[in-house]
Formats: structure tokens, sequence, C-alpha cells
């Protein structure tokens, strides 16, 4: 599976796992700030997506991640292929 | 000075709010059913209070339901509808509004699913932390209503709630606070506590396939109590402030007595039990004979009931057969760190309108429990003064009394 096609799967993941009170469009660029999530809320959020996209997050590396495109990128570095 | 309750709101396994559990009681409608929130099959006892139409989203926002635990948002909703109740706490600056809770196990559902995921090998939920905790709901109380005065939470078993609701008693007398959330919530319906009671002897197992008969205080054939959920909350103030601010008040909270056994790490002793009631009622300035009504702990154990009427007939001497006494947790079970605020605002209740709810399947009397447990029907009786019990493991007594205005 090609970045592209991760990044619409996380975009799909984030869209049903985040409530967002006054909803962004979210793309690639879209950040976590943006997104109106704090340290926890992040924290909460990669773990739901270790179950949905079947990777652990590796904690030092994970702390680059500020936005959904970093999030797509790791899956796509660290997730064994099907 | 005297301190009222202008606020109450419940969640029980009888009913969400006071109209709703107060009617239910009143009409002994059971709560004890098999156990539905999850696969208790392979468990000694297999029935429970649940509640069984709580929806969180009808109170808490989406975000405030992913960050707690079942038992947070128990207390959170009933502490929303205790409020309303009060209309409202702007009359009072932020700084000067209390949270006092109870609760005998926190966050344990997310305790036991964050245990399970540990010993599995799986990660962590970043929120296990702050979900378990046993103070989180008393926070969330505060973070929603803005509580920025003390922020207490209270953990001795059985006797939580009771604990919670005298330590505000005290914050008003001192004037610590102008207003104070005060009660209990515990949702421990859970497998590894179940469990745990269990492996205790403590539960009933004699009425599994009929769990309607299950609680039965003071009745022969008991033979230990059930597990139940719920939530408790009264909203507490200064006489001299309600009036100021045009609030209803429900009734007088006149005292709060506590004791410890200082003898079993389970098993209740009466001397401890005396000294609360009497404590209690020192307290609120009332002579024992002024007491018509007791809002019993009555687990429906075997020894716990004996105890407690061989206490009651200790203290109050000739006069206890003249007190009516009714068994809440006859209805639903033992909510644990809740049931000593469920307790109180039955009792609030009893006061206001003059009836005393029924201690329900009451069959036959166990000749040691011979005090009048006003079975199966509920009965009028103009109640002035009532006492709520609350008897913990770990020999933790406290007994609360609450007086009509």
């Amino acid at each position: 599976m090609d970045k592209p096609d991760i990044e619409s799967k996380v975009i799909a993941f984030i869209k049903e796992s985040v409530h967002q009170e006054n909803p962004v469009e979210i793309k690639g660029t879209t950040s976590f700030n943006d997104l109106g999530l704090d340290s926890m809320d992040v924290a909460q959020l990669l773990f739901e997506a270790e179950d949905a996209f079947g990777i652990s997050f590796d904690m030092e590396k994970a702390a680059d991640i500020a936005c959904i495109g970093d999030i797509a990128s790791y899956i796509a570095k660290h997730r064994v292929a099907a | 000075m005297r301190i009222v309750v202008t606020g109450m709101g419940v969640i029980s396994p009888i009913g969400i709010g006071v109209d709703s559990f107060w009617t239910a009681a009143v009409n002994g409608v059971n709560g004890v059913r098999r156990i539905k929130s999850f696969d208790a099959s392979s468990q000694r006892s297999k029935i429970a209070g649940e509640i069984p139409d709580f929806e969180p989203a009808a109170y808490l926002p989406v975000k405030t339901i992913e960050q707690t635990d079942r038992y947070s948002q128990l207390a959170l909703s009933a502490a929303a509808l205790a409020i309303e109740d009060a209309g409202g706490l702007a009359a009072y600056d932020t700084s000067r509004l209390a949270v006092s809770l109870g609760t005998g196990m926190g966050g344990y559902a997310t305790y036991e699913a964050s245990a399970a995921r540990y010993f599995r090998n799986q990660s962590t939920p970043p929120f296990t932390v702050p979900k378990t905790m046993a103070n989180a709901a008393s926070a969330w109380i505060a973070i929603t209503h803005q509580c920025k005065g003390p922020n207490l939470t209270f953990s001795t078993a059985c006797s939580s709630a009771g604990h919670a609701i005298g330590n505000a008693l005290q914050l008003l007398r001192s004037r610590q606070a102008d207003a104070v959330i005060a009660g209990g919530s515990e949702a421990c319906v859970l497998p590894l506590t179940m469990a745990g009671f269990n492996a205790l002897r403590a539960l009933s197992t004699a009425y599994e396939d009929h769990p309607e008969r299950a609680s039965r205080p003071f009745s022969k054939g008991r033979d230990g109590f059930i597990m139940a959920e719920g939530a408790g909350i009264l909203v507490l103030e200064r006489e001299e402030d309600a009036r100021r601010r045009g609030a209803t008040m429900h009734a007088v909270l006149a005292g709060y007595g506590s004791s410890c056994d200082a003898a079993h790490i389970v098993a209740p002793e009466h001397d401890g039990q005396v000294a609360a009631m009497g404590a209690a009622i020192a307290d609120a300035g009332v002579d024992r004979g002024a007491i018509d009504y007791i809002n019993a702990h009555a687990t429906s154990t075997p020894v716990g009931d004996i105890i407690e009427t061989q206490a009651i007939k200790a203290f109050f001497g000739n006069r206890s057969r003249d007190i009516a006494v009714s068994a809440t947790k006859s209805l639903f079970g033992h909510a644990i760190g809740a049931a000593a605020a469920i307790g109180s605002i039955a009792t609030v209740m009893s006061l206001r309108s003059g009836i005393v709810h029924p201690t329900i399947n009451f069959e036959e009397a166990d000749p040691e429990c011979d005090l009048d447990y006003t079975p199966n029907e509920a009965r009028e009786r103009a109640v002035q003064v009532g006492l709520c019990n609350a008897f913990g493991f770990g020999g933790n007594n406290v007994s609360l009394v609450f007086s009509n205005i």
C-alpha cells in the first residue's frame, strides 16, 4: 500500500476517532493543533491507531509526529506487509 | 447555623432522577437481575443491581465520556441533576464551591481492562491513570461546574459517601466553602471485583434463579449482599445563604458521627456502630428519642444485619421498636461507595413525603432481627428526624442525621 493510500485511510480514521466541535477539513498537512488536540489526546489517538493499523508506535520516533501526513509516513515505514 | 440540602440527584438501578428513584422505592420495585454487562457465567454470583438505561450522552459531552470511567460518568450525571434541582450555583463565587465525594473502588472498570491488556502484553491506554484514580470523579465535577474550592475524595469502602457528606457539613460549618457538591459513586459490577467479593464469600449465591428475591436484609434465608452500581449527589449550603438566594430547602443535615471498630478487617462489631450513631445524634444536638426513622446499612449479610440490629437496640433501648427502619439495599443491592448517598436521599425523601419505603423480600423474620423493618409495604409516617447508617469494611462507621426544615 502506498503513502497516499495510507494517508486517505488515516484521514478516515481521524474523522471517525476525533470528535470535532468545529470541524475542519482534514488533509495531510492538518496538525494536531488544527484538530484542537492536546498532548494527552494525541497519545490516545496514536494508541487507537496502533490497533486500527496493526503497528506499534516507538515513543521516541513518534515524538516527531505533528500532523496527519507524519502518521501516514510512520505507518508506511513501519507497517509489516500483510 | 443550620446546613441544608438544596439539591439531590441520583442514578440507580431502580430509577434515574429522584422522582423515578423514590416512586420505585415506595413501590418496592426490585432492581436486581442477571448480570448483562459482562459474561458472568463463571462467577459464583451472577446477579447484580446494574443500571439498565444509563446514557452518558444525555448528560455529558463526547470528549468527557471518552476521558472518564463509568464511575465518573455516573457521578457527573448525578451532580448535573442535583445542581439543576438546586437551581444552579451561580450565586456563589467559584472559589467558594467545594466537591466532597466518596468511592470504594474508583475507576475500576478502566483498571481491570488496562490490567488485562498489560498481562496479555498489549499496550497500555494513555488514559489508564486519569480514569482509574479515585479522585477522578470529584475532579471532573470541579472541571465541569467550575468548583475551585476544596476538592476531596473519601475512600472508606461501604461508608465512603457518608464520610463525604459529613465532611461537606464540616466545610460549611467552618466556612471553608459556601456550597458543597457531596455524595458518592460506584461502578464496580465487574469481573475481577465480583470474583474478589465472591472469594470472600460476601455475595449472595442462593438466589441465582430468582435474583428479585436475593437482596433480603433482616430476613431468614439471606446469604450475602448483592453488588450494585449507582451515584447519589446532594447540594449542601448554609441555611442563611440558601434563603438569601431563594433556594428550595429539602431538609437539614443536622449531624455527622464517625468511628472505627478497630476489631476486624471485614467483620463488623456493634460497639463502633453504637458510637457512630451516638456521635451523630450528639453532633445534631437532638435527643435520641427524637429519631423516628433509620435508613439502615442493612446489606443482607447473615452477620451484618444482626450486628446492626443489636447496635440499634443497645443505643435506643426500649424505644427501638418504635422506630421505623428500612433497608434501601433490599431494593437493588449494595452500591458500595455510593450507598450512603443514595440512603441519604431516601432519608430526605421520607422526611419530605411522610412515607417510609419498604424493606422488600421480607418473607420470614430472622428471630435475631426483631425491629420494625417496614416489611414489604411502604408506610405513612410523619418522619421529623431520620438517621442514615453506613458501616464499611475495615470497621469504618458513619451515621448522618437529617431533620425536617
